[in-house]
């Protein structure tokens, strides 16, 4: 209750003004156009992922033996949205926007209460366990926490291997290491260190272990879900330009989910803004931080602390201007 | 605001060194013993807080930054730890106090805020009861009177209705509302220097502009002096009035923030700049990380301990550790690194503007074959 700031209630209608979070928007569409779309995968509709009105709710339920369900927290309020071929798309919020839910929704890690998650243009909403076989395969995901997400028993070989051994994808043990080396080779990782755990390794190489196990099975689409804000800032970017150089040279596309605004601009084409459970603002990554059109976005943008001292003097200036006089014009 | 305690405590009188600051850390070294060797976690780290100012200190895991501080309020003190040099309060050297006087001084005129509001806050106790403790380990108040307190700081840090929340325990707080309340519990006996270690990073960042903002208003009506630990340059940005840059347990720079910002001198804060993506600046600007990674700390040798990483190491760099020296034409502007000014100039011109550190190199005139990425 003393958690938000009462003049952003998320019920307010206003959350939506300026906002068209979906595909009839012409202009998103034309400014789209430009990053590098990978050829020879067009042709199958342009975008590879398309989420319409995504909901979930969690119940919340009472009584030891017979629980009954007596409300629910709805953490995700129909969320609408394309990821387009060969772009990254960010999602942007702070923690409980719903984010991270929305993510495991759509890699069907937990089933969403309503709503559809058309991958390559099939709806995978609706399938069951059993069915997501082929689609597992094509979307993949990296985690916030390399430390958590690894099996700490494991050698890193055999977490990279996982995923193929369990698409049948390598044959016999000399291609399969063949392959995990490659692979370890391609995020930067000594092919060395193949039998060697987890441990062994520091923050940065064990996200780059998580990073070549996510693309093991060359998936058309990767969801990175927070993944460096556990990661000091040098290695930071050595981890967003693995991805990024990833990103362009095997063609993904790439879901990047982050609550820091400066690092989903460097990543990112278009960005959505999620706030308390919805999309308030969609818009490519020039737009949004050109003209931020809701006000939450604006109060994020301004939250994000410049390494520059005169920019604080600025803002301050700026801020004071702005409240004591709301009805001058700006100057 | 009123301290009962307002009395001089029996302090020793300072020594004779003139007019000393209010923190006054000189060669301050730290060593922990471990199974693998000797882990030297702070090594010959210098540097000084004056009243009211905010102190910056920046660096990664692992870099000191926290070990220091600690060190500063006595709270590394072990069976396993080394300590040398002085650390200087007001004149006394903390190091030598006892485990009694020390604590007399903690939490009463040093405070501290650590990185993760809910472990620091005892889960079974109502924040008021919690502060209130706080207040009476350190002042000779009835309940009541430091009930009042209590609730009058947590008013202060901008809890509303404070008056009830006190009872509340600190899992009906939110994230940004528990930093709030440690803020207000260490600030409750009027500190002289508040140490804050990472007090944002765990939070959303809207919240953390609060609590940036909260620290700063703190500071500017209570007269507190600050020490900002983070990783993040963009928080010391914003707060500090001096920056020191920490790597493997050294100082590796120190400067007044708009010197620090407008002209920064060491590869490794040139490395840290470029490695943060900023609002401020046009988003094709590349990203360039510092290669490699931080050393271990155990056993590193009497050398520049970032020229493994240093894209301009070749032909410039002396055998043995640079001193911490004062940088050319800038006083107050102190530099662990030999590099003659106007190859740093000229590297820094070609980073600024965007440039890799490769393209910076080849305009200082430094041919390739270094800061090839460490396997």
């Amino acid at each position: 209750m003393s958690t938000q700031d009462p003049s952003l209630n998320p019920q307010a209608e206003a959350a939506i003004d300026g906002l068209q979070p979906t595909v009839e928007d012409p202009q998103a569409a034309a400014v789209a156009a430009t990053p590098a779309v990978r050829r020879d995968t067009l042709g199958e509709g342009d975008n590879i992922l398309e989420v319409r009105e995504l909901v979930k709710e969690f119940p919340i339920t009472k009584g030891l033996l017979v629980r009954r369900r007596v409300d629910a927290v709805r953490a995700v309020r129909g969320v609408s949205f394309d990821v387009r071929r060969g772009e990254t798309f960010g999602l942007v919020g702070e923690s409980g926007c719903g984010k991270s839910t929305t993510a495991r929704m759509i890699c069907r890690l937990i089933d969403p209460t309503s709503g559809s998650i058309a991958f390559d243009g099939r709806d995978v909403a609706p399938l069951r366990r059993g069915e997501l076989g082929p689609f597992r395969r094509d979307v993949q995901m990296v985690f916030q926490d390399p430390y958590s997400s690894l099996n700490p028993r494991h050698t890193v070989g055999s977490i990279i291997g996982a995923p193929l051994d369990i698409h049948g994808l390598a044959t016999g043990q000399g291609e399969r290491k063949r392959r995990v080396q490659e692979l370890m080779d391609l995020v930067g990782l000594n092919p060395e260190h193949y039998n060697r755990l987890p441990h062994e390794f520091s923050g940065g190489q064990r996200q780059r272990i998580g990073i070549a196990r996510a693309i093991a099975l060359e998936p058309k689409l990767l969801i990175a879900d927070e993944p460096v804000s556990a990661l000091d800032v040098s290695i930071q970017a050595q981890i967003l330009n693995l991805l990024r150089r990833l990103q362009r040279d095997l063609g993904l596309s790439l879901l990047f989910i982050a609550h820091d605004l400066s690092v989903v601009r460097y990543m990112c084409d278009r960005i959505a803004v999620m706030f308390a459970g919805e999309i308030v603002e969609l818009a490519t990554s020039e737009e949004l931080y050109a003209q931020p059109g809701h006000p939450y976005t604006r109060r994020l943008l301004d939250a994000v602390p410049v390494p520059d001292p005169d920019a604080r003097a600025r803002r301050l200036r700026a801020r004071a201007g702005a409240s004591t006089d709301a009805s001058a014009p700006p100057a | 605001m009123s301290d009962p305690q307002e009395t001089p405590r029996d302090l020793p009188p300072a020594e004779a060194e003139g007019p000393t600051p209010l923190l006054r850390v000189e060669d301050l070294s730290v060593a922990f013993r471990s199974e693998d060797g000797v882990v030297q976690a702070v090594d010959r780290v210098s540097y000084d807080v004056e009243q009211g100012r905010t102190l910056g200190i920046v660096g990664e895991s692992g870099s000191g930054k926290s070990v220091s501080s600690l060190t500063v309020m006595g709270l590394t003190r072990s069976s396993a730890a080394t300590i040398t040099g002085r650390v200087l309060f007001q004149g006394r050297d903390l190091t030598t106090l006892g485990a009694e006087e020390l604590r007399r001084i903690r939490g009463n005129e040093i405070a501290m805020i650590f990185q993760d509001p809910l472990s620091s806050l005892h889960p079974f106790y109502r924040v008021g009861d919690q502060i209130i403790e706080a207040v009476r380990a350190h002042n000779d108040v009835t309940r009541k009177q430091a009930r009042a307190r209590a609730v009058e700081m947590l008013g202060l840090v901008g809890i509303p209705d404070p008056d009830r929340r006190a009872d509340s325990y600190p899992h009906e707080f939110s994230g940004g509302m528990r930093q709030r309340v440690m803020i207000a519990m260490a600030l409750c006996n009027d500190p002289k220097l508040l140490i804050a270690d990472e007090p944002t990073t765990a939070l959303d960042v809207t919240v953390q502009a609060q609590i940036l903002e909260l620290i700063d208003r703190l500071q500017r009506e209570l007269g507190t002096a600050v020490v900002m630990i983070t990783h993040d340059l963009g928080v010391v940005a914003e707060t500090a009035d001096d920056i020191a840059v920490m790597y493997a347990g050294q100082i590796v720079e120190r400067a007044p923030v708009h010197d620090l910002f407008a002209m920064p001198r060491h590869p490794y804060t040139w490395g840290l700049l470029r490695s943060i993506p900023r609002l401020d600046q046009p988003r094709d600007v590349e990203l360039v990380p510092v290669d490699g990674r931080p050393p271990s700390l155990i056993g590193l040798p009497d050398d520049c301990h970032f020229r493994a990483r240093c894209p301009y190491a070749a032909g410039c760099c002396r055998p043995g550790m640079p001193p911490l020296g004062q940088a050319d034409g800038a006083p107050e502007h102190w530099l662990r690194c030999t590099m003659p000014p106007e190859r740093r100039e000229t590297i820094w011109g070609v980073l600024a503007a965007g440039g890799t550190p490769r393209e910076a190199a080849e305009a200082a005139g430094i041919t390739a074959g270094t800061g090839e990425e460490a396997a």
